[in-house]
């Protein structure tokens, strides 16, 4: 009933109108090479501050989940994936281009979103309820060591070196905890300075790494060709039809779980998903040349994740990667603290914005099929044009959350630090949630050493599982995961 | 007659050691020496913090047994120790990887310098939006900014500049009422 009154609460004009806004918004960003859908939510971040809270969010996760079905266009049709998580749709994607299938592609790719996109709402309406009641269980010693584990599994599994994961994850701890300590008002890493005593704030933060950062490292991207060609026939047909859904449900399969584990991107669920297609297929050799399989699988993937990925933010106040830290830093500028008791105190909105996921999952369907050839001309919008106006907006964006310039300089800064870190493959993912979720982690470890001292964290069971799994999420990460090519941060 | 050599082992290792940092450098590889130093820093700071809270505060104000100190002072060990494992690690793989040729060789220092010039130009507008205010400061932006992305035409660049200047004070000072820096010559 509450699903029901949350659709319906969808299709009023204003919440129709941001649903449409994120979905159009995220697959702009997902078409565009170098835009990310956590860039694209970070700039956007200051203005849900004019938003009503239902609104922003909606506009927020359709941003999100819209990404990942336009990040497939570019890739099929020009060989450069939008976003990485279509990195593996190139592979086959491209190749049914040239044998003049683009339009096959591009439909499968389509549906499997679709249906992957689906499954996870409707993963996320029946066992989120579920997930929260359970989560009210969950006292300061359980936050500490799910922190603790998705911070671990973060480090672990985001880039390809631990210690560059570990580095940066626990300097955004460090960062976290500049400014006045909340629990004696002693300053902390202020140095004299008054704008450093109030902290560092996320939204200039966020603006900075992922938006001005961004800008500096694709001042360098080059433009790629337009596509010129004709689509051939849109619906896949017959065998490839079976095949083609047969791989979507398996996409579907393998992402829907990844979803709910920190560090677990979309665009390492995509891969997994490629790999195993491959490894299942009679003709694994064919795997390259034109497999619709090697399309629909990572973009069922892709986006079953991104939707699962909701999943831990509302129901623990987690995120599981730096686009739902934005989601969830928008939720805390509302005056709405994610976890067990949104499910409660706030069923309207939780709902509305859970009902709003089916809706755009139908919108993003129908913007992206008759659409194509739009999004196809749009994805080659030369970068000096685009630039220039969008480090325009984050400066503006970093300067609205208190009006003082210091915000400014220090989105300039974590903009410089964002560049830096791209260029030399250190992972964000690690830095964003560890400022993120800094001053829990903080308030966590506290609380429980003053009730129950260290041994608490193991006298407690939830707490001790949480452990015992951080403990093997590292060791699958350095035995397994490492086979995964990743290549810039996925988080992004 | 073959000669032996009279170099101690300390002073074959000095030698190694010199060049291997030349060749670091030559390879611009320098730069993982200064993430680890960097790494190092900042743990150095974090742990010198905790320290001095953890010194300096007065016990019965904290309520809880870690207090703000130790929470920071192990943070930053945690940072030194990943710091020395970095550099250490990043002496290991330099030792073992062949010369490669450097940006300046291969032409990419021409493209960092266009981004580092944005960057630049970003700081000049960041410091002179206080003195000239928001809607002098924020043309010129655009403007350098444009030329630096490639907009190599000023007609285009000019056009440009005033469409997206207008647009914003539109969208964000008239429409959203953000107050901005009205400079040193309007209030």
């Amino acid at each position: 009933m509450d699903l029901i009154h949350g659709i319906i609460n969808v299709f009023s004009p204003l919440n129709l109108f941001y649903c449409l806004l994120g979905c159009l918004f995220g697959t702009l960003v997902g078409v565009l090479p170098g835009l990310g859908p956590a860039t694209t939510m970070a700039i956007l971040l200051p203005i849900t501050m004019y938003l009503n809270p239902t609104g922003s969010i909606i506009m927020l996760a359709g941003i999100y989940y819209g990404a990942q079905y336009g990040g497939s266009t570019t890739s099929i049709l020009v060989n450069i994936p939008g976003e990485t998580s279509s990195v593996p749709t190139c592979f086959d994607g491209y190749p049914m281009t040239k044998q003049g299938r683009a339009g096959q592609a591009l439909c499968i790719a389509a549906i499997g979103s679709f249906i992957a996109g689906t499954f996870g709402v409707l993963g996320i309406s029946f066992v989120g309820i579920g997930v929260a009641k359970y989560a009210l269980k969950f006292g300061p010693a359980e936050y500490f060591a799910l922190l603790f584990f998705s911070l671990t599994a973060l480090i672990t599994i985001s880039g390809s070196s631990v210690i560059k994961g570990l580095g940066a994850g626990v300097t955004g701890l460090v960062l976290a905890s500049m400014g006045t300590d909340p629990m004696t008002g002693v300053g902390r890493l202020t140095f004299g300075t008054i704008g450093l005593t109030r902290g560092l704030e996320i939204i200039p933060v966020a603006v900075g790494l992922f938006g001005i950062g961004e800008i500096l490292i694709n001042a360098e991207a080059g433009i790629a060709k337009i596509y010129e060609g004709k689509l051939g026939k849109m619906m896949p047909r017959g065998k490839d039809l079976k095949k083609g859904l047969g791989a979507c449900l398996r996409g579907a399969i393998v992402g829907l779980p990844l979803g709910v584990i920190p560090g677990i991107a979309p665009p390492i669920a995509s891969f997994l998903a490629y790999d195993l297609e491959k490894k299942i297929s009679k003709y694994p050799e064919r795997f390259g040349s034109g497999m619709i399989e090697g399309v629909a699988a990572p973009e069922a993937a892709n986006n079953a994740t991104a939707q699962t990925g909701f999943l831990p933010l509302m129901a623990f106040g987690i995120p599981t990667s730096p686009a739902m830290a934005i989601i969830l830093t928008a939720l805390m500028i509302n005056g709405l603290k994610p976890g067990p008791l949104l499910f409660q105190e706030q069923k309207q909105f939780i709902w509305t914005v859970i009902g709003s996921m089916y809706i755009g999952n139908v919108i993003l369907l129908i913007l992206n099929l008759p659409l194509v050839g739009l999004w196809a001309r749009i994805s080659v919008l030369p970068y000096k044009y685009l630039g220039p106006v969008i480090l325009g907006i984050c400066v503006i964006g970093a300067y609205s959350s208190r009006n003082t310039m210091f915000d400014v300089w220090v989105a300039l800064g974590a903009g410089i630090l964002g560049y830096v870190m791209r260029k030399k493959h250190w992972p964000m993912a690690p830095l964003i949630l560890g400022f993120v979720l800094g001053p829990l982690f903080e308030e966590a470890l506290r609380q429980s050493l003053s009730i129950g001292g260290p041994l608490i964290f193991f006298r407690r069971p939830i707490s001790l599982v949480l452990f015992v799994c951080a403990i093997l999420v590292v060791i699958i990460s350095l035995k397994y995961l490492r086979r995964v090519s990743k290549g810039d941060d996925p988080g992004t | 007659m073959e000669q032996r050599s009279s170099a101690s082992p300390l002073r074959v290792k000095l030698k190694r050691l010199r060049i291997f940092l030349e060749e670091s450098r030559e390879n611009m590889k320098m730069l993982g020496w200064i993430e680890g130093a960097v790494l190092l820093g900042i743990g150095l700071i974090g742990s010198a913090e905790g320290l001095r809270l953890t010194q300096n505060i007065d016990p019965d104000a904290i309520s809880d047994v870690l207090g703000p100190g130790y929470y920071i002072f192990f943070l930053g060990l945690i940072l030194m120790i990943a710091g020395v494992t970095h550099l250490f690690s990043h002496y290991r793989k330099t030792l073992s990887m062949k010369k490669e040729p450097s940006d300046r060789e291969t032409g990419k220092q021409k493209t960092n310098l266009t981004v580092l010039y944005m960057a630049v130009v970003l700081v000049i507008y960041l410091t002179i939006i206080n003195i000239a205010g928001y809607l002098v400061a924020t043309p010129i932006f655009f403007l350098l900014e444009f030329r630096l992305a490639g907009v190599k035409s000023w007609s285009r660049n000019v056009i440009l500049t005033l469409v997206i200047t207008t647009a914003f004070y539109f969208i964000f000072i008239n429409y959203c009422r953000m107050v901005f820096p009205p400079g040193l010559f309007f209030k």
